[in-house]
Order: structure tokens, then sequence, then C-alpha cells
């Protein structure tokens, strides 16, 4: 349990230093300016430098898992996409896991019944929320461009109007706002309940949970109930995109606390398992096609160690092997 | 050969890596000033608003979804405001006193992108 308060403990101590910091001493300036240009500036950096080292790295052989069968003969099928046997196949294969989470869709769920009796079941919950999360978070940092850009760009306002189209409520009540909510905490009970999801959950697994829950829950007080002056949160961060940093008054400390959870989130997310929006992209496991039976892929280090075939040694020794009553190759 | 692969591969990996970049700084590209609305648009209405003008900027829309409840469901049609004024409430309340819904709330609300459908059926006078 140890392993799921920390963080918790952890996210609410954040959330409460801006709080404090901007209600009592006066401190607008560093988290409304300061973090907000150092946290881009690590997020962005941090990503680079993971994204760069990665590409640096040497991918030797050909590792991909697949769960399919594999080009072979003719008249035997081959599973194009869980067993890519060209560039196309397993660029496919990369995107429809981006998009779609396959690998999750075949999730399965061991359950111990009496007597000796184990039975595996699909379990697509996990899919589904997975899905779920990720499409509202993209949907709603999308949704945030309203935010930075002056002259709000039409796809911002598509994406507003497909989010709101509901109507109901004022200010407009967006789908993804609940549904985000409703994924992440089934994400953190999925860690909770299950034993041995607890036993492999790590503090590392919540925090970024907790953090992205708090973050949702505190934006979405803000646009509903406790109510911030939009407009000079907007002049803020125009103020900021465009290197004037100047900071409105009569912005609410609860806005503060949004925002530095946000920095947290940037800072945080080159050197943790968020990193996995780049490192989808970039898993030998799931970006290379399966083609070793083909083509020879040359492990690029191999120390250059002199050889000798068969047929030169053959060669060598032809005459002496006659004599012997020996069977060559060749006469 | 291997080169080969070992360039396109390259180009693959840092051509996605200057799609994250773009759409990271996307906003830091784009033109516009911020609009700092708070000192122009005061000066266009005669007396006090039906409450502070701080309370206004952040809940004028809690007002109006108040007013249209109790006023369409209650039948409660009269608005009055601490101090004492009356009001009917009514989307022409508003605009009575704030000139034209284009300099008034569309100045706001299109700087922060929202379109209240109100005037779908609500008369802009
Ligand atoms: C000071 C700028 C400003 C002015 C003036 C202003 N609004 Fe707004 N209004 C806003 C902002 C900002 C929001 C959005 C708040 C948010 O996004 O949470 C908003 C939201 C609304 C909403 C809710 C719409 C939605 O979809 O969320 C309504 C309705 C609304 N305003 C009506 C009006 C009317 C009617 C007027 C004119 C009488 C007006 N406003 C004038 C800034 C303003
Ligand atoms: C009696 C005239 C009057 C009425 C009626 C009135 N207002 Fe106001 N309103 C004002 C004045 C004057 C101000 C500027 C207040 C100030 O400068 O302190 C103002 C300010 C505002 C602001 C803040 C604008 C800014 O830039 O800070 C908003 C938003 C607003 N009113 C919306 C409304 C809405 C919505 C209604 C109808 C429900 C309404 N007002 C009705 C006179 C009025
Ligand atoms: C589908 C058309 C429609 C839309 C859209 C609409 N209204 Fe109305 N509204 C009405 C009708 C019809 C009434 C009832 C008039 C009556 O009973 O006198 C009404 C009544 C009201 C009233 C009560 C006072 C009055 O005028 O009778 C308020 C306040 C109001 N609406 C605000 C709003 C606001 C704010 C919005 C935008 C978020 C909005 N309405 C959008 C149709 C609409």
């Amino acid at each position: 349990m140890k392993k799921a308060f920390m963080p918790l403990i952890a996210v609410v101590l954040l959330a409460v230093i801006p709080y404090v910091a901007v209600q009592f001493a006066g401190l607008g300036f560093l988290f409304g300016v300061i973090i907000p240009y150092a946290a881009i500036a690590v997020f962005i950096g941090g990503f680079v430098y993971r994204v760069v080292d990665w590409a640096r790295s040497p991918v030797p052989f050909r590792i991909p898992t697949t769960c399919g069968q594999e080009k072979s003969l003719d008249w035997i099928k081959q599973d194009k996409l869980e067993s890519p046997s060209n560039f196309r196949q397993a660029a496919a294969r990369v995107l429809t896991e981006v998009f779609f989470f396959r690998s999750l869709f075949r999730n399965t769920k061991a359950e111990a019944h009496n007597g000796p009796k184990l039975a595996y079941g699909s379990s697509k919950w996990l899919w589904l929320a997975g899905l779920a999360f990720h499409w509202s978070m993209l949907v709603i940092v999308l949704r945030h461009y309203r935010f930075f850009i002056a002259k709000v760009p039409g796809f911002v306002q598509i994406l507003e109007g497909v989010d709101g189209f509901l109507d109901v409520t004022l200010p407009a009540f967006y789908l993804t706002n609940v549904i985000i909510l409703a994924a992440i905490t089934f994400l953190v009970v999925r860690r909770l309940l299950d034993a041995k999801m607890r036993l492999i959950s790590l503090p590392t697994d919540y925090f970024p949970l907790f953090l992205i829950l708090a973050i949702a829950v505190v934006g979405i007080f803000m646009r509903y109930i406790t109510k911030v002056d939009v407009m000079s949160v907007k002049d803020l961060m125009i103020n900021l995109v465009h290197f004037k940093p100047a900071l409105p008054e009569g912005i609410g400390a609860l806005f503060y606390v949004h925002l530095f959870l946000v920095c947290v989130l940037a800072i945080y997310f080159p050197f943790s398992k968020l990193m996995h929006m780049g490192g989808i992209f970039l898993s030998p496991t799931r970006n290379l096609s399966n083609d070793s039976r083909e083509k020879r892929h040359v492990n690029p280090w191999n120390p250059d160690v002199k050889t000798r075939t068969y047929a030169e040694y053959e060669d060598e020794f032809r005459d002496k092997m006659k004599k012997a009553n020996l069977p060559v190759e060749r006469k | 050969m291997r080169r080969m692969m070992k360039i396109k591969e390259q180009i693959l990996i840092f051509g996605g890596l200057a799609l994250f970049l773009f759409v990271a700084t996307y906003a830091f590209w784009q033109e516009g000033e911020a609009k700092k609305i708070r000192r122009q648009v005061a000066k266009s209405a005669g007396e006090e608003c039906i409450e502070s003008r701080e309370y206004m900027r952040e809940n004028h829309m809690l007002v109006l979804d108040e007013w249209r409840h109790s006023a369409v469901r209650e039948g409660d049609r009269i608005h009055v405001t601490p101090d004492g004024r009356e009001f009917e409430k009514n989307m022409s309340t508003c605009l009575g006193c704030h000139t034209g819904k284009q300099f008034f709330c569309y100045n706001c609300h299109q700087y922060a992108s929202v379109k209240p459908n109100c005037w779908g059926c609500h008369q802009a006078q």
C-alpha cells in the first residue's frame, strides 16, 4: 500500500506548493513564468535526448515479437500484421498499435477455479480504458491550444464542437472530461484491486496516474465550479509563447496549481515510463519486419574473423584425399 | 545496402522527431497579441454591472444559466442586485447596457474560442 500512498502524498504536496506560494507568498511570477519556461525546455530537450539516444543504439538483429504465421511458402497464409515481412507491413503494425492498442486487445485474464483448474478468458477492459484514456488525453491537449494561439485554429474549434456536441450545461460540457476521469479511475483501481497487479505495481506506475488525475480534477474544478478569469489566463499564455512574459493580475491560485502540475508532468515525462510516447515507435520488438529467413542481417560490429570454406580446404588437400581414398566433392 | 537501410531509418526517426517538435512548439510560431480586453470594454456601459466586474468576468455564464432556469422554469423574471436595483432576467438586459454583442460578448468569446449558441434563438438587440 505504501507503493500507492507515497505517490499520492507526493501529488498532494505538489498541488499545495503553488497554492501556498501564490496565495500567500506572491510568487506568481515564479509559478506563472519561470517554471513553465523551464518545464517546456526540459520536456523538449529531454524528449529529443531520449529519442536521439535510442536512434543511436545499434539494432544488429531482427528481434520482433511476432504472434502470427510468418511469411513462408506461397500456400501458407501469412499473418501480415502479426508477423510483418517488409517495411510496409511493419509500419502498419506499429501504427495500428499506436492508434488502436492491438496488443492490449489480446489481454487475457487467468482465474483459478476450484480444484486444479486454471481458466483463461479474454479481458478487454484494460484495452478499453487505455484507449479511452489516451484518446481523451489527446483531444484535451489539442483543445488547450485555444489558450496558446491568439487566433484559435480551425481544428481546435472543430474538436471543441465535437467534444461538446451534447450541448448541455454552461460552460459547455465536454465528453472527454468525463471519459478521462472514468478511465484513469479504472486504471488506478485495476492496480489496487488485484493482488497480482498490486505486487507488480511500482510507485512510478501510480505517480503519473495520480498526477494526471489531479491535473484533470483541478482543471474541471476551475472550469465548472470555482471559475477562473479565462481572458487573463489566455493573456498570460500568449505572452509566454511570444517571449514577452507579463503576469496579468487576478488569476485565481487554483490556476497555478493546474499549471504547476502540468509543468511537473512535462519535466517528469522524458525521464519516466511516459516516454513510451516516443518509445512505441522505436521498440525493435515491434517495428522490425520478421524477415531473418529471407535476408541475412550481419551484425555490423562482428570482428573480422578469418574463415576458410570447405571448398578451399578441399582445393588444398584434394590430391592427398584422393590418395587416401577419401570422398571429395569435386573431382 | 546496409548503409542505405541506416539512412532510411534515420530519415524516419528524425522525421518523426521533427513532427513532434513542430506539434510541441506549434503555438510558438503563431502570430497574435494578447488582448488585454480588461481595459477596453468597461467604457461601453453606463451604470455598474449586476455584480462586481471580477465576478462577471468569471461567472457571467453561470448568471445567465441561473436566469434562464429561474425565469423559464420558476417564472421568477426579476433579478435584484445586491445593491437593490432590479433587472428583467433577459438577454436584452445585458445588451441594453453592453452595446451590441459584436463588440462586447463576441470580442471576448472569439479570443477565448467559446461559441455560445444563444444567438441562434435570442435576438442580438
Ligand atoms: C471579459 C470577456 C467576456 C465578455 C465581455 C463576455 N464573455 Fe461570455 N465568456 C467569456 C469566457 C472567457 C468564456 C469561457 C469560459 C470558459 O471557457 O470556461 C465565456 C463563456 C460564456 C458562455 C458559456 C459558453 C460555453 O460554451 O461555455 C456564455 C453563454 C457566455 N459567455 C455569454 C456571454 C454573453 C451573453 C456576453 C455578452 C453580454 C458575454 N458572455 C460577454 C468571456 C466573456
Ligand atoms: C446596468 C448596466 C449593465 C447590465 C444590465 C449588465 N452589465 Fe455587465 N457591465 C456593466 C458595466 C458598467 C461593466 C464594467 C464594470 C466595471 O468596470 O467595474 C460591466 C462588466 C461586465 C463584464 C466584465 C467585462 C470586462 O471586460 O471585465 C461582463 C462579462 C459583463 N458585464 C457581462 C454582463 C452580462 C452577461 C449581463 C447580463 C446578464 C450584464 N453584464 C448586464 C454594466 C451592465
Ligand atoms: C433553441 C433556441 C434557444 C437557444 C439556443 C437558447 N435559448 Fe434561451 N430561451 C429560448 C426560449 C424559447 C426561451 C423562453 C422564452 C420565454 O419563456 O419567454 C428562452 C428563455 C431564456 C431566458 C429567460 C428570459 C427570456 O428571455 O425569456 C434566458 C436568460 C435565456 N433564455 C438565456 C439563454 C442563453 C444564455 C442561451 C445560450 C447559452 C440560450 N438562452 C440559448 C430559446 C433558446
